[in-house]
């Protein structure tokens, strides 16, 4: 590891991100950007051709220049028909992240005075295949080495601190972010983190509840004036956009707030908002964490008898987990008493944390010292050496690094399979939808790594050429077997060869699939008569190579002028 | 097919603006069958990046966008990328159209059905038809005409009124009846046969005919000059034609509107055979009665809304009435039932108010009344405006002030329209809002009654009232007035007290005094009263008194009422001395400067401490007056700890420059002493050493404005004579990212304040501390030399320490190459040893370089572990070419 570079995490929020680094006392530290704050608005202002704004003057533009600016971007990652363009250059949702993080990562180099090649990014842990493929692209358009991908709830175990036992800690982490919901059973033993179950919304969040303050001032403001030409007003809604989000903020300290405003044509208004009041009008939102909740608890016990109890802990995650009503709700349903500790920077400290563990795989790696692989779920921890490099370099003390070390255990959070046609008669006359289904290979809540059971599939036609494979992962919160159930993650999939064999219609070829530590899956064909493995091409990736750099190379100009 | 980013935002506008969504796909991906496939993929990509712009957006137009979008993310799930081939458009298109055809057919079937008699239809009436079968206009349109009907466009309408005043068309009807004639054709081409007449007059068989000034002249010729009822009646109705037309009138609308005016009453297919028979050609006829056909039906809609807008304003009985009136069909019998329900409800609901308007209960009879009042206005208004408000609650009230204050609550029902009405009166509640003696009226929940008697009961009633209601029964309290005295005062000289007060004449004072803290000591003495006021002598000097004033009633019986007390203490001082002991220090606790102020007391005055913001003015020693003190500065108040003579006062005050001065309160007046300046500065925050090699760099966050800071610094366990300290600016510590302190071999204390100046002099504010823990390794020096002549592979190491430094292993490696080796890992291991140094004596050690090492190459020296830190040699040493 070079001695000029710094260990940095990276929370990539949907409506705040946060960067992070391990100091040279050891701690995590979070940088602060040219406003002075922690925290970055996840927003982009696309000025002119060559000028971005990425944080707090992108969010205010939104009030004078709507369709030049961004936000929320997070909530289309893995959405592959999503682009915008501007000025002539079209960005996906990775390349517009991409942008975000360049900026993130020029205040790091401007607090640490060092350069920020790699890092750990954080995804939400319900995040399925391509939305983590796309974070990881975002961080490569960004110019950096993403060196982990970590769920959220993870990250932010480690930097609660939550030290784990010989026989393990089990915790949960609640994670209500400004545009996701994630909720999280881990495990903590001293050597490894599981994820034992994971649950999730990844379209619910702060910005829903601010959304929903912010119609009621709407609603209020047009009864007060008596005119609703400001339904059309953008400028006016964004500020009272902004207003809804402060009034938001304002309530986690106060039982209630006054609102006075003034409009465009000088009318001014004076609205009340309570607690009480904020709480009944998002009450349906809070309800939909908890049973999200309930039911991942459901699942996780089923999978693990007797898990439930053998909770100790509810960590809160999240700026938004601040509204006292979240902790009293909580408090009520379950028996354990939430615990709330700077959730808005948890997530990245824990992820430079995190990084720190990481970088001492690399050190080992680049030494030569890597060991072999472990069997089953945990890897062999790394050697001393390694340890005492990054201590060395970090100025954590090597306990603190080795404990960095620890394996992480994820789970998949949501079903993945192959699509496969249904024999019925008539198939030729029949719709997509009743012609094909989703053989689900690995299951939700599957621990990883983890390799499924050998599938046999058979060719359908006489001296079949090649066949065609498409890797489907589950949609929506309930898995199923129809089209409509999920979605196709992979760029045209294909098993090549076939022909040399001749083989008559229905013959089997075994179909072997895995998924990895990370989630990456991996598939090998093998034609069983003869044992030959086929040729595979099947890749699962957001955005194909060309587009990752032709996007790399926009937003490369962009930094420079950021 | 090319995206039109106008028109789009146009569609979507005016959705936005209706409040409606664009439901139709091809409308929502603006898609124009047929096209291609990369059209189509090209289109749908450019719509999903207009909604993608603009549906974060908050105004209506976003929503909408937004909406679209949504929409779009279900049907990408279900459909996945079939929804940019043509093959699925088509296939969809196709499918509407089998689904339409077959909905065309029924609704052909209906049409035919109902108005084959007609042989027309309005287009609007069709329309009306198609939308119930989820057709469209078009469809529904040429569903009529596959029914062979005549579709009439909304174009064609029929005269609301006629072209000619009322009276001289009323007039002109009656004489083409008198004249035998029966339509204004006939009139003026008799004979002539059929003829159209809607969009104008065209004689079927003798096209050339109009309805002109010629054809009149005609038929006045044709009249001659026999005088007769009918000619007379013929030759009338030509002159009215004749001035109309003189006016400008068409008379081809004043003949159409004839005719509608006589079929006008007729159900439509009689009112189009009647027009066949009156001439009017097939079509016409028709058409004609098709219109009429719409109108009727859009009156009989009419007046079905207006039934049940009659109900929905709670006109029961006038929606019954215009209910009655309807013609049969099913919005009549639907109405009918649902005024009859109507009325069950409302008779239930007045029968419950009834009920509880007879239990008093008058807040359950409004709700019913308000209920019933919903259903019919009429039948409830009357009843609500006789039920009294409900009574306000929880009455009470308190005779221990000055004045009696009576409190309730607001009732059932009670908004801001209700005004309360207080009244008081003796031996009995009062009756009415007008009984007994006024106290209070108005919107407010409590009043005070300055005039209440003392010393007996009084009644007070409570009653809402409001207008076009009858005011509620009271609500009431008893309650017997016992006034305290007020403005009750003690003023002190030396050795003496005066006390004055006020109480109520029929009062009789009782004062008693004790020596404060005498609780449970002996019983408090009564002191003589005079008057309002007590004078008291030879009180002992600082021994404070406290003194306690009852007013005694004789109540209704005779018996002794008495009033709660009303203290004051007073200390009887003697000569207050102007106090020189003031002292000041500071300290920080939780974040937060305290400032405890310490003085010695040397009189039996009471010495309090003036804070101003700037110095006071007056000179050590001035007798000023109480007035003076409270306008020249603020008090500080807080709990005082006593030791002995020593008093102590701690408070928080805010940042900035203060001055505290004790102030002497005797019994001649208030002493000033000497002033002590203060600054209250807040400490520095978020403080951060970070040790390096030989230093540590103190970082911290600047308090508001200062500019300022003192760093001070001493090794851990020297004295506080050790400290070492320097002050640098601001503008220092920017530039130069912080302050340094050095390391040494024993942990560092670092003291940082906050500094400001003021008149010439530094204050510093509370030290923020911390501890560096990192101790400096001692530096060990070391050179690599040649073994010397003829040695060949061999090297000399040198090692030397300015200070003892034992138990550090170092190890020497070479590396083959260019590039300098950073980790003790890379190369090859030449050399380790653990060194043990003593100062100014260098330790040698020979090495062998492995012949595998060849130039160019370095070496280089390694800590492996110990207390020592290497300091590389000149690179001279280290790299060989």
């Amino acid at each position: 590891m070079s001695e000029q570079q710094g260990i940095y995490g990276i929370d990539l929020g949907t409506t705040y991100s946060v960067v992070a680094y391990i100091d040279e006392t050891g701690r995590p530290a979070v940088v602060r950007n040219t406003d002075g704050e922690d925290t970055t608005p996840s927003v982009v202002y696309f000025e002119t051709a060559d000028n971005t704004v990425v944080g707090k003057t992108a969010k205010e533009a939104a009030g004078f220049r709507p369709d030049d600016v961004v936000s929320l971007i997070k909530r289309e990652m893995g959405n592959k028909d999503y682009s915008r363009s501007f000025y002539g250059q079209e960005l996906s949702p990775s390349g517009i992240s991409g942008i975000i993080l360049a900026a993130l990562a020029k205040s790091a180099e401007e607090e640490t005075h060092r350069p920020v090649k790699q890092a750990v990014i954080t995804v939400p842990a319900y995040f399925g295949l391509l939305e983590k493929d796309a974070t990881k692209k975002a961080g490569e358009i960004a110019g950096l080495e993403v060196i982990g991908i970590v769920p959220e709830p993870v990250a932010a175990a480690l930097a609660y601190g939550v030290t784990g036992s010989g026989d393990g800690t089990t915790f949960l982490v609640y994670d209500l972010g400004g545009g996701t919901f994630d909720i999280t059973l881990i495990k903590m033993t001293d050597t490894s983190v599981e994820v034992l179950a994971v649950d999730g919304d990844h379209k619910l969040g702060g910005a829903d509840w601010d959304a929903r303050l912010f119609d009621y001032l709407k609603d209020q403001t047009v009864e007060q004036t008596g005119d609703d030409s400001i339904n059309d007003d953008e400028a006016t809604l964004q500020e009272l956009r902004r207003l809804a989000e402060e009034t938001k903020k304002a309530l986690t300290k106060a039982e209630s707030k006054k609102v006075n405003h003034r409009l465009a044509g000088g009318m001014a208004t004076s609205i009340s908002v309570t607690r009480e009041q904020f709480a009944e009008m998002t009450s349906d939102l809070l309800e939909a964490t908890v049973t999200i909740t309930s039911r991942m608890l459901d699942k996780a016990e089923e999978r693990f008898p007797g898990v439930l109890g053998q909770i100790t802990d509810l960590l809160l995650v999240g700026g938004s987990s601040k509204m006292p009503a979240v902790a009293e709700r909580l408090r009520k349903e379950y028996s354990w008493e939430p615990k709330l500790a700077d959730p808005d920077l948890a997530v990245a400290k824990g992820a430079a944390l995190y990084a720190a563990g990481q970088t001492v795989r690399l050190v080992e790696a680049e030494a030569g010292d890597a060991p072999a692989e472990g069997t089953g779920r945990t890897r062999s921890l790394p050697g001393p050496a390694a340890i005492a490099a990054v201590a060395a370099d970090t100025g954590l003390d090597p306990k603190q690094v080795e404990k960095l070390t620890k394996t992480i255990v994820n789970v998949l959070p949501k079903a993945v399979g192959i699509k496969l046609a249904d024999d019925k008669p008539d198939w030729d006359s029949l719709s997509d939808e009743e012609r094909f289904y989703v053989e689900h290979m690995v299951h939700a809540q599957t621990q990883l790594p983890y390799q499924a059971e050998k599938f046999t599939a058979g060719t359908m036609r006489a001296n079949q050429q090649t066949i065609e494979i498409e890797i489907w992962e589950q949609a929506g919160a309930v898995p199923g077997t129809a089209l409509s159930a999920n979605h196709r993650v992979d760029n045209a999939g294909l098993i090549e060869g076939l022909g040399s064999f001749r083989l008559p219609a229905g013959s089997p070829i075994d179909i072997t699939f895995d998924v990895d530590a990370e989630g990456t899956v991996n598939l090998l064909a093998v034609e069983p008569t003869s044992g030959k493995e086929l040729k595979m091409s099947v890749k699962i990736a957001i955005m194909s190579d060309e587009q990752v750099a032709q996007e790399k190379a926009i937003v490369s100009a962009l930094r420079k002028g950021m | 097919m090319q995206f039109d980013k106008e028109a789009y935002k146009a569609t979507l506008t005016r959705h936005s603006k209706a409040g409606t969504n664009p439901e139709d796909l091809l409308e929502r991906y603006a898609i124009t069958l047929p096209t291609t496939n990369e059209q189509i993929a090209a289109q749908v990509k450019a719509v999903r990046a207009f909604w993608n712009q603009h549906a974060n957006g908050n105004a209506r137009f976003a929503k909408t966008a937004k909406w679209c979008k949504d929409r779009d993310g279900e049907l990408k799930a279900r459909l996945g990328g079939q929804l940019e081939t043509i093959a699925w458009w088509q296939q969809r298109a196709a499918a509407e159209a089998k689904q339409a055809e077959a909905a065309v057919q029924r609704l052909t079937v209906s049409l035919r059905e109902d108005y084959a008699s007609l042989g027309a239809v309005t287009a609007r009436n069709a329309a009306a038809y198609g939308s119930l079968q989820g057709l469209s206009a078009e469809h529904a349109i040429s569903a009529a005409r596959q029914a062979g009907l005549i579709v009439v466009d909304e174009k064609v309408q029929l005269p609301e009124q006629p072209p000619i005043n009322t009276v001289q068309f009323n007039n002109l009807t009656q004489k083409l009846r008198e004249a035998q004639v029966k339509t204004i054709p006939e009139l003026l081409h008799p004979g002539s046969g059929t003829f159209k007449i809607v969009e104008r007059y065209a004689c079927t068989g003798k096209p050339a005919l109009r309805l002109d000034k010629e054809a009149i002249s005609e038929q006045k010729e044709a009249t001659g000059k026999a005088i007769n009822p009918v000619t007379t009646a013929k030759g009338e109705a030509l002159a009215t034609l004749s001035n109309a037309l003189g006016g400008g009138v068409n008379l081809d609308a004043v003949a159409l509107c004839h005719l509608v005016d006589l079929v006008k009453n007729a159900p439509p297919p009689a009112a189009k055979r009647e027009l066949a028979g009156l001439g009017v050609e097939a079509t016409d006829a028709a058409i004609i009665a098709a219109l009429l056909d719409g109108r009727q039906k859009a009156t009989q809609v009419n007046l079905a809304d207006q039934v049940r807008k009659l109900l929905a304003d709670g006109q029961l009985k006038e929606a019954e009435g215009q209910a009655a009136a309807l013609p049969d069909g099913d919005d009549k019998s639907d109405l009918v039932k649902l005024i009859a329900a109507s009325k069950q409800e409302l008779g239930a609901l007045l029968a419950k108010a009834e009920a509880a308007r007879q239990a008093s209960d008058e807040a359950e009879a409004e709700k019913y009344l308000q209920a019933a009042r919903r259903i019919s206005l009429s039948d409830a208004e009357d009843l609500l405006r006789q039920l009294p408000l409900a009574p306000p609650g929880a009455v009470s009230a308190t005779g221990d002030a000055e004045s009696v204050k009576v409190f309730w609550q607001r009732g059932p029902g009670h908004d801001e329209s209700v005004v309360y009405v207080v009244a008081r009166t003796e031996g009995r509640a009062p009756a009415a809002p007008g009984d007994g003696t006024p106290v209070y009226r108005g919107a407010e929940v409590e009043c005070a009654d300055s005039a209440a008697p003392a010393g007996r009961p009084v009644q007070y009633g409570v009653f809402a009232t409001t207008e076009g209601r009858t005011p509620s029964r009271a609500g009431s309290v008893t309650v017997t007035a016992k006034p305290p005295v007020w403005n009750l005062r003690a003023e002190t000289g030396i050795g003496t007290v005066s006390l004055h007060w006020q109480a109520k004449p029929e009062a009789r004072v009782m004062v008693t005094r004790s020596p404060s803290g005498a609780a449970g000591g002996a019983p408090p003495v009564e002191v003589p009263v005079s008057g309002s006021s007590v004078q008291l002598a030879d009180l002992p000097d600082g021994v404070t008194q406290l003194f306690a004033a009852v007013a005694v009633y004789r109540g209704a019986e005779g018996e002794e009422l008495r009033s709660l007390p009303r203290t004051v203490t007073a200390t009887p001082r003697g000569e207050a001395k102007p106090n020189d002991t003031l002292r000041i220090t500071t300290s920080l606790a939780a974040g937060q400067t305290r400032v405890r102020a310490s003085w010695k007391q040397i009189d039996s005055s009471e010495v309090r401490i003036l804070q101003t913001v700037s110095d006071q003015p007056w000179p050590y020693g001035t007798v000023i007056s109480p007035e003076e003190v409270r306008r020249g500065g603020t008090m500080l108040s807080g709990h005082v700890e006593v030791s002995g003579a020593e008093r102590t006062l701690e408070v928080e005050l805010p940042g900035g420059m203060h001055y505290l001065t004790p102030v002497s309160v005797g019994g001649t007046g208030i002493a000033v002493g000497r002033s002590r300046p203060t600054a209250i500065i807040d400490p520095v925050t978020n403080l951060i050493p970070t040790p390096f090699a030989d230093h540590a760099s103190i970082a911290w966050h600047w308090p508001g404005t200062v500019q300022l800071a003192e760093v001070s610094w001493r090794a851990q366990g020297d004295s506080d004579d050790d400290w070492e300290s320097y002050v640098l600016s601001r503008a220092e510590y920017e530039s130069k990212g912080g302050a340094q302190v050095p390391l040494g071999q024993r942990p560092v204390e670092i003291e940082v304040r906050a500094v400001i100046t003021a008149n010439g002099k530094r204050y510093p504010s509370a030290p923020v501390k911390d501890t560096v823990i990192k101790v400096m390794k001692t530096a060990i020096r070391y050179r690599v030399a040649g073994g010397g002549p003829f040695s060949g592979r061999a090297k000399k190491l040198t090692f030397t320490a300015d200070e003892p430094c034992g138990g550090t292993a170092v190890r020497l490696i070479a590396v083959p190459g260019t590039i300098k080796p950073t980790r003790p890992t890379e190369g090859v291991t030449v050399f380790e040893t653990t060194l043990s140094l003593t100062p100014g004596v260098p330790a040698e050690y020979r090495a062998e370089l492995p012949k595998t090492i060849k130039k160019p190459y370095w070496v280089r020296c390694f800590v492996m572990s110990g207390p020592g830190r290497l300091v590389d040699p000149p690179v001279g040493d280290m790299k060989e070419d």
